[in-house]
């Protein structure tokens, strides 16, 4: 069974005037225990959005439809009511910009055994224990969970958040642009480690990034989401060798390889406002193989082997 | 370069307006906001229109010494037989002028303070705030009474004091905000054009504070009123101008609670609360609207809806 | 051989931290650019590239050393002699969402450095000119915009416009494509390119390998406050020579899964600039460190190919 499964998920927020801004438009994602998911997509795809509904971390203007299914329970059914005992327990994040997760004034150990206690996992000397291991885990040294914050780098706060995010032993862990603000050593220093924690813990993992680089280099599978849904799926090596969908394709033109000597391309345009509704393939207007369908009519599911899918017109790949 | 490749769609206006506050559209966001104005407005029409809609003058006498509330004197008379609706009529106006004039004192000294130490730091930065920290220490009671019986009496004086005792404040707050602005990069590139610093203050650091001493110049009216109200009520403030404050340290002062004339003291004070809070309810919504950071995190409410999945045609 | 624009030699910055003392963010940077060249200074954050830059723009306390512009020493020149220079040499800043004033429309922006500097003549037209040479055509399409009507990578290419506007001959790109989505990044570095294919000196701060890989002539790696390794960028790429660039580019992620290679992860992080190990500084991290690496400083020496050099002794 898989770890996390993310059926047709929905997530609108409210605008002001009684329009509506349709964030994630009907997303399916499944991880199986130990396995590693890339979500990439440019700024405002709905990739953070997603999972933060899969965590049920939505502000009141956000509705929400779909199933979240954690060991086969859909814990989104009842909203916050079936979502709260599993959040953090079952499921747990780390934030886009952890580094400013924790309260300056409570050391890390103690913003680490809150949860524990919380949860009752475990109290006093044990857990003061188990955050030892924690940090251990994460190549912090147990002693220094007495220490506040601001004596953290950036590095250390990050692998302290990921520590806490693990208090509770979750089965998924959604890492959100983990090492967006980090330098290049200390970013593959996390990668390293989360790619180690998810094999060691055989934790599910989401990470959600704009970096294709990253998540080829570190999850076996990859959700390229555009515009609210996902354009393509599959494993690594499919997108970066074999892409069915334009987007993918063109996204990875639009990245600078250390030794690639083929040009660099952007993508022209603008992702489409997604407080109207689109018609057709919302890529088609920066699509360089778009065709007339693409305007018209919403694009076709496309497979090519199993879990290789993509939204388009095109037959054949991209 | 191919045009096409150039060509990024323009990213229609969002909900990114806040930077922009229509007064209309605020007003109707935030309701205490629209309540206070709506009262102030009442309040300045009062102060502006007083000679015009008082029944009687603020010196004249009409009746007998703390006569009862009664028809043709609905709020009373005073001590010497003067109408209180009169008197509080009158008095809106000075007590409006004083409460302005002392805030914009404060404002422009603060302001300019604040805008010079914040702006250009170091050591400049270090003596204004030195001798802003000598103003803070100072008893507030104690500099106004000082000054107040050295200077002498009068409506000026009561302005200049309540200049005095809130610049400081003011300098405090629009520092620590020029601070931030002078740190963005659109006033690094300006000056790595080496454009003035008077260029920069002008164009670039002031009208991003502006919208910030303006809310706070509406909550330092309300304190700047609060403060004539305590000067008058010590017994400092101008004798030939009926404020509010004064009205109220007339009436204990002529023992009018052992005639047991509450009416004496009741409305002006009744006036001072109202117009402060109304001052404040503007002031504060003004601020949060201005300052997003004092709103709560999103992350910490999970109060979302769930809804039924639409139709697979019109989502897919 | 093209005219030397750019040149810093021996630079040094020192910043007051607190009481406690001093740090040396920038200890003895020498670096050059010429017309149509594109250097990039590449580094982690803290290493001092940024306040390099700044110090060729005067707008670091220089403790020692020159900044030459087209031969002229502007290192102690005050700051009405400086403006022809500031007229040349222009900023491009990383953040396209802070760089422009939100209460100023694209018109205000690009005309701002034309009335700082006294041009009256034909405003409009340079302000046209800028944003076509920026990419943004036809100019009245954005004229009259906000910057939060714009995208990202247009703000940026307003923020270019501007810097375009005095008809500079030297840029200084601070991580101009970093705030910006992966999708339009190419677009922006295009644009820098084409730049400097028309005769600008483009020196480029990034601290993304692959970047400087595919768009700079030379690259120059700093760690810590000094340049420690520095050539043609094919031959620091393909063939690095200091162990820390070695390892800085074996973490880069690539974007084929297949290749992997072999990345050498550094232990630890970068030591604070406050507190400089002895001898060589990177030794404490130094996956070849000898003993004479505690005690000897090592000074940039030629490795490898023409114009290639890396301060290491076992380069």
């Amino acid at each position: 069974m898989s770890a996390l499964a993310v059926e047709d998920l929905h997530v609108w927020f409210d605008l002001p005037g009684g329009r509506e801004l349709h964030a994630v438009q009907g997303i399916d994602l499944a991880l199986e225990p130990g396995e590693r998911l890339g979500l990439v997509g440019e700024s405002g795809c709905g990739k953070t959005t997603a999972i933060l509904a899969m965590m049920g971390l939505l502000p009141p203007s956000a509705s929400v439809a779909g199933r979240v299914l954690l060991g086969g329970e859909d814990i989104l059914a009842g909203g916050d009511r079936t979502m709260r005992p599993h959040r953090w327990t079952d499921i747990a994040m780390v934030f886009q910009g952890a580094m400013n997760a924790f309260d300056p004034v409570k050391t890390v150990g103690s913003q680490i055994t809150e949860p524990l206690e919380r949860a009752g996992i475990a109290s006093g000397r044990a857990a003061r224990a188990r955050t030892a291991e924690l940090l251990e885990l994460v190549g912090i040294s147990g002693e220094r969970q007495d220490r506040y914050p601001h004596e953290f780098s950036g590095g250390m706060r990050q692998r302290a958040a990921i520590a806490m995010a693990l208090a509770c032993e979750p089965k998924v862990l959604l890492a959100d642009e983990p090492t967006t603000a980090l330098d290049v050593m200390v970013q593959a220093q996390i990668l390293e480690l989360l790619v180690r924690l998810t094999d060691e813990l055989g934790l599910a993992m989401i990470l959600v990034t704009h970096d294709l680089p990253l998540v080829s280099q570190a999850c076996t599978r990859a959700a390229v989401m555009y515009a609210g849904r996902i354009a393509e799926t599959g494993t690594t090596r499919e997108l970066h060798h074999a892409p069915l969908h334009p987007y993918t394709r063109m996204l990875f033109q639009a990245t600078p390889d250390l030794r690639g000597t083929g040009a660099v391309s952007s993508i022209p345009g603008a992702p489409p406002r997604l407080d109207e509704p689109t018609v057709g393939c919302p890529f088609s207007p920066r699509c360089d193989r778009a065709f007339a369908p693409c305007a018209a009519t919403r694009p076709p599911l496309r497979t090519a082997g199993t879990g290789h899918l993509a939204h388009c017109h095109l037959e054949g790949g991209a | 370069m191919s045009p096409q490749e150039l060509a990024e769609a323009i990213v229609p206006a969002t909900a990114d307006t806040r930077r922009r506050i229509p007064l209309w559209g605020f007003l109707k966001g935030h309701p205490q906001a629209a309540i206070g104005a709506a009262i102030l407005v009442v309040f300045a029409l009062v102060a502006i229109l007083g000679p015009w809609i008082a029944p009687y003058g603020p010196r004249e006498q009409v009746g007998p010494i703390f006569g009862t509330p009664s028809n043709p004197h609905p709020l009373g008379l005073d001590d010497a037989g003067i109408d209180i609706l009169s008197l509080l009529i009158y008095g809106a106006r000075i007590t409006l002028i004083v409460g302005f004039a002392g805030a914009l004192v404060a404002v422009v000294v603060g302001g300019l303070i604040g805008i010079v130490s914040g702006y250009f730091g170091g050591r400049i930065d270090n003596l204004l705030m030195r001798i802003t920290d000598y103003f803070l220490v100072l008893p507030d009671l104690v500099l106004l009474i000082v000054v107040a019986s050295i200077w002498g009496r009068s409506l000026r004086n009561i302005i200049i004091i309540i200049g005095l005792v809130y610049w400081t404040f003011m300098a405090r707050l629009i520092r620590s905000q020029v601070k931030v602005v002078r740190e963005r990069a659109y006033v690094k590139r300006a000056q790595a054009l080496g454009a003035s610093h008077l260029r920069i203050i002008t164009r670039h650091v002031l009208p991003q504070v502006l919208p910030l001493i303006l809310a706070q110049t509406v909550l330092m009216v309300a304190l700047a009123i609060f403060l004539e109200t305590a000067i008058s009520f010590l017994g400092l403030g101008d004798p030939n101008a009926p404020s509010w404050g004064r009205m109220i340290e007339n009436a204990f002062d002529r023992s009018a609670i052992s005639y047991g004339a509450w009416w004496a003291i009741v409305p002006p004070g009744l006036a001072v609360a109202v117009v402060i809070m109304a001052f404040n309810m503007l002031g504060t919504a003004a601020e949060d609207a201005l300052n997003p950071r004092l709103r709560v995190s999103h992350l910490l409410r999970r109060h979302f809806r769930m809804r039924p999945l639409p139709d697979k045609d019109d989502a897919r | 051989m093209s005219e030397t624009l750019l040149e810093i030699e021996d630079l040094v910055v020192r910043y007051r931290q607190g009481r406690k003392g001093v740090v040396q963010a920038v200890d003895g940077v020498s670096l050059s650019v010429a017309a149509g060249e594109m250097v990039a200074l590449v580094g982690e954050s803290g290493c001092g590239k940024t306040t390099t830059a700044q110090a060729a723009m005067r707008m670091a306390p220089i403790a020692s050393g020159r900044i030459r512009y087209r031969g002229a020493d502007i290192t102690a020149l005050g700051s009405g002699a400086l403006r022809p220079i500031r007229r040349e040499l222009q900023l491009i800043f990383q953040d396209p969402y802070e760089s422009l004033d939100p209460r100023f429309r694209v018109r205000d922006t690009v005309l701002e450095p034309l009335q700082i500097h006294g041009i009256a003549d034909d405003r409009e037209g340079r302000v046209r000119r800028a944003l076509e040479r920026a990419g943004l055509t036809p100019p009245e399409l954005y004229l009259d915009r906000y910057p939060h009507e714009l995208s990202g990578g247009q703000r940026q290419r307003v923020s270019i416009a501007a810097a375009l506007a005095l008809e500079p001959t030297m840029l200084l790109a601070d991580e101009p494509v970093s705030m910006l989505d992966v999708s339009v990044r190419a677009g922006i570095l295009g644009l820098l390119d084409g730049l400097r294919a028309d005769g600008l000196g483009v020196l480029m701060i990034t601290h993304d390998l692959s970047t400087a890989a595919h768009y700079a002539d030379r690259i120059c790696v700093m760690y810590l406050g000094r340049i420690v390794e520095e050539g043609p960028a094919a031959e620091v790429i393909g063939d690095p020579r200091h162990p820390y660039t070695k390892a800085l580019l074996s973490v880069v992620p690539r974007p084929d899964p297949d290749d992997a290679g072999a990345p050498e992860i550094l232990r630890g992080e970068t030591p604070n600039p406050a507190d400089v190990p002895t001898g060589c500084r990177f030794h404490p991290r130094c996956p070849v460190a000898q003993d004479r690496c505690r005690t000897d400083d090592p000074a940039l020496a030629p490795a490898g190919a023409a114009g290639h050099r890396a301060a290491c002794p076992y380069a």
